[in-house]
């Protein structure tokens, strides 16, 4: 709300100014940095578990596996004096994806991909300098839903999602993402190239499993999330449960440095 | 510009939902089993069918006759090479990305391990092919549901038209 009544206050503080405004697009490049520690826990209790059985074991991840183009559209203006305002605000919708697996000695093949797709509402606001470079205090709210497909892929090539081996399936989750930082951007005519860095609010909302919700059948018998400890999962189901050793969606909270380029379409001089 | 505008706006605003794509695609008819194929696939990838059947019956998809909202039933007749028949009713569904297809509780009375899972492996308009593996000589609930250090794997295909 502060956020609202902030960007509000410097709309008010800009009218009767001289600005260039329009609505805009803007595409980019998002590296992202997430949590590991819950997937590589899984990655390396299974390699453990099934250790000998494995020609190529699972490969941790280091966090920006879901680093992705974006693109965002929404509204824009700037000051067109020595000093002056700059504000926008518009939606933006990345989506990532990283393909991990392991082959058995037999040579089957299981493998997971995992995806995520982010819709946020952006907001920004900050001070134009001489018109030429926009610093802007950034803020994002949204939601973020990461999808991970486990399947077997068999020695004739073929890739089951079946029921026959337990880890098989559709998981899914959705994370709440609320995100805050600066961008400073640099406008050449219709055009600005920007840089901007974002940091996730860590538990808003708190953790949850990622669960199979769509794809749940009986024969995904609990634990029905995808393990963070998969000791636990395979041996002591209860214990796994108790304990909740599932991978989190709150570890796929991203902080972000980001670059791209703005356009502002029919750019209007005010 | 402005156009490249439009259709960004316009794509944010069609969101596609496979999993309702396939069901409608599947709901209100009846598909002929044309081919069901079992076979044993080995360490070289090599496939030995062992069961080749042509018509071997029919799936009907349509909606729940209770009229619960969204929920689909299927009426499920299959014969196999033997002349053994299955026929049963369960409710149906596909998961999320439309991947898998499931009948709830087709094969026993447990409330777990009875769905009878397909992988979709083709999805067309007019033809579907769905594909069940199995671990070693069991089709669907191998005694060990987490090694997949195999030597060899069954495989059920089902080829279905309308």
């Amino acid at each position: 709300m502060k956020a609202f009544l902030f960007i509000a206050i410097l709309f008010s503080l800009n009218s009767g100014h001289s600005q260039v405004a329009g609505p805009y697009i803007s595409i980019g490049y998002s590296i992202d940095r997430f949590e590991t520690a819950g997937i590589n826990q899984f990655h390396e209790t299974f390699n453990s578990f099934w250790q000998g059985e494995l020609t190529n074991e699972w490969q941790n991840l280091k966090g920006n596996e879901l680093s992705s183009p974006f693109f965002n559209i929404g509204f824009r203006g700037h000051s067109d004096e020595k000093i002056g305002l700059s504000w926008a605000t518009g939606f933006q919708y990345n989506q990532g994806s990283h393909l991990n697996g392991i082959t058995w000695n037999s040579g089957v093949i299981q493998q997971y991909k995992l995806k995520s797709k982010d819709f946020l509402w952006t907001a920004q606001a900050g001070i134009a300098f001489d018109k030429w470079v926009n610093l802007d205090f950034f803020i994002a709210g949204g939601g973020r839903n990461i999808s991970l497909r486990y399947t077997t892929i068999y020695q004739n090539g073929e890739e089951s999602i079946g029921s026959e081996y337990k880890l098989n399936g559709y998981y899914d989750g959705l994370v709440a993402l609320f995100d805050l930082g600066a961008e400073i951007s640099v406008n050449v005519g219709s055009f600005s190239i920007f840089g901007r860095y974002t940091v996730g609010t860590k538990n808003f909302p708190p953790s949850r499993g990622l669960v199979t919700i769509e794809d749940y059948s009986s024969n995904n018998y609990p634990p029905t999330d995808f393990p963070s400890n998969y000791t636990t999962y395979a041996t002591d189901v209860v214990g796994y449960v108790e304990n909740n050793e599932g991978v989190k969606t709150d570890d796929f909270l991203p902080n972000r440095l980001a670059f791209g380029v703005t356009y502002i379409v029919n750019r209007q001089q005010k | 510009m402005r156009f490249l505008f439009s259709i960004a706006l316009l794509g944010l605003l069609l969101s596609c939902n496979k999993e309702k794509k396939l069901l409608n695609r599947l709901n209100d008819h009846t598909w002929n089993i044309d081919q069901s194929i079992r076979s044993v696939i080995d360490q070289d990838g090599n496939e030995t069918i062992f069961e080749d059947g042509q018509n071997a019956g029919t799936i009907s998809i349509y909606d729940d006759p209770l009229g619960f909202d969204g929920l689909k039933e299927a009426h499920f007749i299959y014969t196999n090479y033997l002349g053994q028949t299955s026929d049963f009713i369960a409710t149906f569904y596909v998961n999320e990305d439309a991947t898998r297809v499931g009948f709830a509780g087709a094969l026993c009375n447990s409330p777990f391990e009875c769905d009878l899972l397909f992988t979709v492996s083709e999805n067309k308009k007019k033809s579907q092919v769905w594909t069940a593996y199995g671990s070693d000589n069991t089709y669907f609930f191998p005694p060990d549901t987490y090694n997949a250090n195999k030597v060899d794997h069954i495989k059920w295909q089902l080829r279905l038209s309308r």
